[in-house]
């Protein structure tokens, strides 16, 4: 009772010292939140000075120039296909990695423990190795693609493709290297693994029951993948797709080295930017990276709007 | 729900083949998400063929031997940049500049794709460090070198700024944020020989604020403010200037005070180049044309041809 008693007595003095709960909600609120909008208020700042330092001239400039419109039109098509290329690789890859994680490999070789730690050891590496484009240095991935387009089989796939073009009425298009498919080439190796990453996480959070009580009840693996597991997985996808066409479009060492930056042939917007800067054309590489920012806004708001409008929780107009 | 709603939209506006599939789906008989690869098929045939229709020259049988690819010095890609169009006109060849960079870094990348055989996207170099060109002709890089143009090291300010310097000793006197370019370019080690010639190259070392990749890095930052001068090219401030309606760099002085200090400009035809008579052709150009002396001295280049 004393010790009631006290307390009781002590509860005015300590909420004199402390804000009440409602105040430490705010400051807790406002903590998380301040690194954030400093963060975004860099980015905004960024963006206003770029704004600042080109103007409307400048964007008409750029814009009366056939290579930049050229460029631009090469850009936005060389990012939709290596985004749809990374998808292809990406949605089968993510799901077997997310279903032949390390409890699958555990209860289907419980009995087979030497089998069991080779599989997960392997299962490790591979996805070491599919990381790999992410933390190399992009000039790295250019020059390995140089190299691999030296080899032997690399010459063969360079003819090769000379052919296909030729034969498609293209014979200007002469193979892969520096030409237009080694921007593809290019976009595709960083963004993919980009694409993978995000499809494994998707699946991993995705229940597996489901699905095996759909192969339980008759179905096949393709049917409870396609039908149980990618409707839930579509959010994924588009997060997946969008971060591959915006990892694309910004690419830039890889395509320098195994593509060029030739002008009218392979110059995607990255190297507009690059070269106006070279040129000492400051105005016009900061006019090129504000187009390259407004498409990449542009078509991510897009994008979102069209793929997620639906979704109460996620939809741009919920 | 969602996907029924989705299956009730009209297909009438689809073409007959997507408006068959999409009927097909309906039914049952193709499962969405085999119409979803089939329908990305088309989009990847569809755009690939506009990727490569809006190549100008996609559909132009050309020899590889017409093509003459041109590594080019930053310093230098403006004028020669004029000069290949002018070329391009006139010639069956057509001149395509694949980089632009620093001298060094670019005589370094050929080096490398000589001494690994891979194959160079270069047949000529353009470089403002004729000592590049000797250097790397010691072990057969080039077929031939060529002396185009002379330019001169010199101390470059904003266009308002009032200074004005006899050397690189008056600008450190002076305590400004100044920068020079690398040790991989022309102008950055012929900008130290000349302090090192002074007994100042430690205190140029020392009080830079910045030493940038290439020369044109150098001048986008004496442009924006965030140096107060530079030792550049003469011939960078008028490529600068030649981009704004008005004057945004100056000269305050040359950065070697006898005025005796001289960069050259020159072009090395790779010994690796598939086909050298293209090469050979705009080198002749590039040196003999009055055209393109006209376009080197608007730069403010001088001319000084040697051949060897």
């Amino acid at each position: 009772m004393n010790l009631l008693k006290t307390s009781m007595s002590d509860a005015p003095t300590s909420s004199t010292t402390q804000p009440p709960p409602g105040n430490r909600n705010r400051i807790f609120w406002i903590t998380m939140s301040g690194f954030g909008v400093m963060y975004l208020g860099l980015i905004v700042a960024m963006i206003f000075a770029d704004y600042q330092y080109a103007n409307w001239q400048d964007f008409k400039d750029l814009l009366g120039d056939p290579t930049v419109r050229f460029s631009v039109w090469l850009s936005l098509f060389t990012c939709t296909i290596s985004a749809i290329l990374s998808m292809w690789v990406a949605i089968p890859t993510g799901y077997v990695l997310a279903r032949v994680g390390r409890d699958a490999i555990n209860s289907r070789f419980a009995n087979q423990p030497l089998m069991r730690r080779c599989l997960r050891a392997l299962r490790y590496v591979i996805d070491t190795l599919l990381d790999v484009p992410i933390v190399l240095p992009p000039l790295v991935v250019g020059i390995s693609l140089l190299v691999l387009f030296q080899t032997s089989a690399g010459r063969w796939l360079d003819g090769m493709t000379n052919e296909v073009f030729a034969a498609l009425g293209f014979p200007g298009i002469q193979g892969i290297t520096y030409e237009i498919p080694a921007i593809i080439l290019a976009q595709f190796t960083v963004s993919a693994a980009f694409a993978i990453r995000t499809m494994r996480d998707t699946f991993e959070q995705i229940d597996a029951r489901p699905e095996q009580i759909a192969t339980t009840l008759g179905a096949s693996h393709y049917q409870a993948f396609s039908d149980v597991a990618m409707p839930q997985a579509r959010f994924g996808c588009v997060a997946a797709f969008t971060l591959a066409w915006a990892r694309s479009l910004g690419e830039f060492g890889p395509i320098l080295i195994f593509a060029g930056t030739t002008q009218m042939k392979t110059e995607v917007l990255s190297t507009t930017v690059y070269l106006n800067f070279q040129m000492g054309n400051l105005k016009g590489a900061v006019a090129a990276s504000l187009l390259l920012l407004t498409l990449a806004i542009f078509v991510l708001l897009l994008m979102r709007f069209v793929a997620l409008a639906g979704d109460d929780d996620r939809g741009i107009m919920a | 729900m969602k996907s029924n709603q989705a299956s009730v939209r009209p297909t009438h506006r689809l073409g007959p083949t997507a408006t068959s599939l999409a009927i097909a789906a309906r039914a049952g008989a193709i499962p969405s998400l085999l119409l979803a690869a089939i329908a990305s098929i088309f989009a990847l045939g569809i755009l690939g063929y506009l990727a490569v229709k809006i190549r100008p020259d996609a559909k132009t049988q050309k020899s590889d031997e017409k093509v003459v690819r041109v590594y080019c010095a930053a310093g230098v890609a403006k004028p020669t940049e004029q000069i290949a169009e002018a070329f391009n006109r006139l010639s069956d060849y057509e001149v395509q500049i694949a980089r632009i960079g620093g001298s060094g870094e670019l005589a370094g990348q050929i080096k490398t794709e000589f001494e690994t055989q891979i194959l160079s996207p270069a047949q000529l170099f353009i470089t403002n460090d004729q000592e590049l060109l000797n250097q790397a002709s010691m072990i057969e890089v080039y077929k031939s070198r060529h002396t185009v143009a002379s330019q001169q090291p010199a101390i470059a300010v904003s266009a308002e700024a009032n200074q004005s310097f006899s050397g690189i000793g008056e600008m450190l006197e002076a305590k400004m944020r100044f920068g020079i370019a690398s040790k991989r370019t022309a102008i950055g080690l012929l900008g130290r020989k000349i302090a090192g010639q002074q007994n100042m190259l430690s205190q140029l070392e020392q009080n830079k604020t910045l030493d940038a990749e290439n020369v044109m890095v150098l001048a986008q930052a004496l442009v924006t403010g965030s140096i107060d001068a530079a030792i550049i090219w003469d011939t960078t401030v008028q490529q600068i200037n030649a981009q704004s309606e008005k004057p945004v760099l100056k000269i305050a002085g040359p950065a070697d005070p006898t005025g005796q200090t001289n960069g050259y400009v020159a072009v090395g035809i790779v010994a690796t180049s598939s086909e050298s008579p293209g090469a050979r052709a705009f080198t002749d150009f590039l040196i003999n044309e009055e055209s393109a002396k006209l376009v080197l001295k608007r730069f403010g280049f001088q001319s000084a041809i040697q051949n060897d």
